[in-house]
């Protein structure tokens, strides 16, 4: 719980309760029954403005897992899972007499997932094993208390004359039962991977893994807030369709002393979903009027190289990637002409965009006592939207966006340093403690979090704000273990 | 509500460090932004009108102004038995970017209004329609404090007419403005 005096307090937390029966049918053959509860409950209380906000998400879980060791060259693994989800959008109620608050409740949605698979890892030679495997999934969005109904379907509609998108008003609103069904979808998700060693030192890896997922993160700010909410699939918003490549290779150098890996990845998702400009998602109860459907794309190359041995250790990896996506305009009704969509169709970043991303770290034993270790880390900044100009509306200065993603933080970079003592006494104790002197962030860096524009109060003249929230941070730590 | 909870979250995020930076921001093209929002006093007979016309600029920079552009407000729905009064009304330039006229409250207030606006070889066009408001009914300082201890207190009080949809903002000048969205037939106060 947080709270600041009684005004503001803000309370969250999962209630979970866990059945669980293991059960060895022999000693090849293992099974694993689990039954499972879990409440998850974020609340909001604003006294001053006169409300309480609850919003949670409950899950009950079936889960029957077998493990089966047929030889020593292959494992079957199978099992069955289903899973009941209660989405508590959101419930206002006035938390006194004289609030001006009337007690709301977003709909809440329900929804069904069951889940069946197979999968085999298979050894099939000394030096090739394979991992293959299907998954089976049934998802069904089941009913509410309301649920708008659009004309042709179309809850979202473009404006030709303004080139903008606005919400649809529905025609009529539907009601339906628990037991009925909004939308259905079924998938099956193969998987299949393939190590083969090459040589003493060295191994190539690939991969493929298609994946459904059902429920949506809806959250149209850079950083997350607690206002986020998760939303099942519907007939309006579909599950997002992974397909994921990789291939890898692996070699170590001088015993193991040193290793190196590789890998390049290529990813394909569809149903991919993003915002009309201007969308509100905070306590609307029919996102599908402010979504348009897309794809998405990522693929990149990642580099590992390690230090294993010797007084001096550490690691180095590299990472350059490219995320993006496309959600392009639909036909204009009855012609021939594209909607805008957003960013006229083209690929631009998705909001994870990071093109490179560095990270090394290294250790220094010294003697028994002494051991040093430091950090750097260099990502290229977030994707992110800058004004490209300004109007003046009312004697308020407002400013004004181009294309989505179009620019960038600037680049994220830190550098930490640490110095471990164990005192020599140690080894006589029974408590056994060590101390850590650390300084997290060593030349400063005021890493953006997020950059705000705004007009300056005292001079009137406009200025663009960075949000940071570390600066150097100096640290002692004492451990210890019994 | 919705505005609150973003203010909660300003709030939360003002308490980690912010600094003044200089950024490289992307320009285009100054582009016509007409500002046009005309405040009525109905209880006047005669309305001097005031529309403010603009060019955009790049976020830094200041705002330009502009000039020789036509500017006429037509009522769509006039009717009037004087032939010598038009549906339409030109605004004149009175100083660089702000046009004004004068037109009797009624043709403002009733039927469909539309702006045109021809400037730099260009045509734009909006329509509107007049929004009446309820007037404030009663007005007093109260004594209750927020986080600092010094924040003013004001309560005031409407009626909101049920009927319809109603958005309010509230305009305690000095640029300070709070949004209520009217959906109940009783009164509310602050």
């Amino acid at each position: 719980m947080f709270g600041i005096n009684e005004s503001f307090v803000n309370t969250y937390g999962n209630a979970v309760g866990n059945f669980r029966w293991n059960h060895l049918f022999s000693d090849k053959l293992f099974s694993n029954l689990s039954l499972i509860y879990s409440d998850y409950y974020y609340g909001l209380k604003l006294d001053f403005v006169g409300f309480n906000w609850n919003s949670g998400i409950r899950n009950f879980n079936v889960k029957y897992d077998l493990k089966h060791y047929v030889n020593d060259k292959l494992q079957v693994n199978y099992g069955l899972n289903n899973i009941y989800y209660q989405f508590n959008p959101g419930k206002i109620e006035p938390s006194n007499e004289n609030s001006g608050i009337i007690e709301e409740q977003l709909i809440q949605k329900y929804a069904n997932e069951f889940a069946a698979y197979l999968d085999f890892e298979h050894r099939l030679t000394e030096k090739l094993s394979l991992g293959y495997g299907l998954r089976f999934s049934y998802f069904n969005r089941l009913g509410q208390d309301e649920l708008n109904v659009y004309a042709n379907n179309n809850p979202v509609n473009f404006n030709p004359l303004l080139y903008i998108y606005q919400e649809a008003e529905p025609i009529s609103i539907a009601t339906s039962g628990r037991n009925e069904s909004l939308a259905k979808f079924t998938n099956w998700e193969p998987r299949l991977s393939l190590s083969y060693t090459l040589t003493d030192d060295s191994s190539i890896k690939s991969s493929y893994t298609r994946l459904a997922q059902y429920l949506h993160l809806l959250s149209n700010t850079s950083s997350p807030t607690p206002l986020d909410v998760r939303t099942p699939s519907d007939a309006f918003v579909k599950p997002q369709l992974l397909d994921q490549y990789a291939l890898g290779y692996f070699k170590s150098f001088n015993n193991d002393d040193y290793s190196l890996e590789t890998e390049v990845f290529y990813k394909d998702v569809q149903n991919r979903i993003d915002y009309i400009d201007g969308a509100n998602l905070i306590a609307n109860n029919s996102i599908e009027q402010v979504i348009l459907n897309g794809e998405a794309r990522a693929y990149g190359l990642e580099l590992l190289f390690r230090k294993n041995e010797g007084k001096f250790q550490g690691w180095l990896s590299y990472t350059l990637s490219k995320s993006e996506q496309r959600t392009p305009g639909r036909f204009i009704n009855g012609t021939n002409t594209l909607e805008t969509g957003i960013n006229n169709g083209n690929w631009y970043n998705t909001p994870y965009d990071k093109t490179h991303d560095i990270s090394l770290f290294a250790s220094y034993d010294l003697n028994e006592k002494w051991s040093f270790n430091t950090n750097f880390v260099y990502q290229t900044g977030q994707p992110t939207n800058y004004p490209i100009g300004q109007f003046e509306f009312q004697g308020l200065a407002v400013p004004y966006y181009g294309l989505r993603n179009e620019q960038r933080l600037p680049a994220y970079n830190r550098l930490d340093i640490s110095a471990s003592l164990t005192p020599r006494k140690n080894k006589n104790r029974k408590i056994k403690g060590e101390w850590v002197f650390s300084i997290y962030n060593v030349y400063n860096k005021r890493n953006a979090a997020s950059i705000n524009f705004r007009r300056n109060d005292d001079t009137g003249a406009n200025e663009a704000v960075r949000t940071s929230i570390f600066g150097i941070v100096p640290a002692v730590t004492y451990n210890f273990k019994l | 509500m919705k505005n609150l909870l973003y203010c909660l979250l300003i709030i939360l995020l003002a308490s980690s460090c912010e600094d003044v930076i200089e950024v490289d921001l992307p320009t285009e093209s100054p582009r016509l932004s007409v500002d046009a929002v005309i405040r009525m006093d109905t209880s006047l007979a005669m309305t001097t009108a005031g529309i403010k016309l603009n060019l955009t600029s790049s976020f830094f920079d200041n705002n330009n102004s502009l000039s020789d552009a036509d500017v006429v407000i037509r009522n769509l729905d006039f009717v009037s038995d004087n032939p010598s009064e038009s549906d339409e009304i030109t605004f004149e330039e009175v100083s660089p970017g702000m046009y004004e006229a004068i037109g009797s409250t009624s043709f403002f207030t009733t039927g469909q209004l539309a702006l045109f606006i021809n400037f730099n070889g260009e045509q734009y066009y909006a329509k509107t329609r007049f929004v009446p408001t309820s007037p404030i009914e009663t007005l007093e300082q109260g004594e209750q404090t927020l986080f600092t201890g010094e924040e003013t207190e004001v309560i005031l009080s409407f009626t909101d007419n049920g009927g319809r949809n109603d958005f309010y903002i509230f305009d305690f000048g000095f640029n300070e403005f709070h949004g209520y969205r009217g959906r109940i037939l009783s009164r509310a106060a602050f």
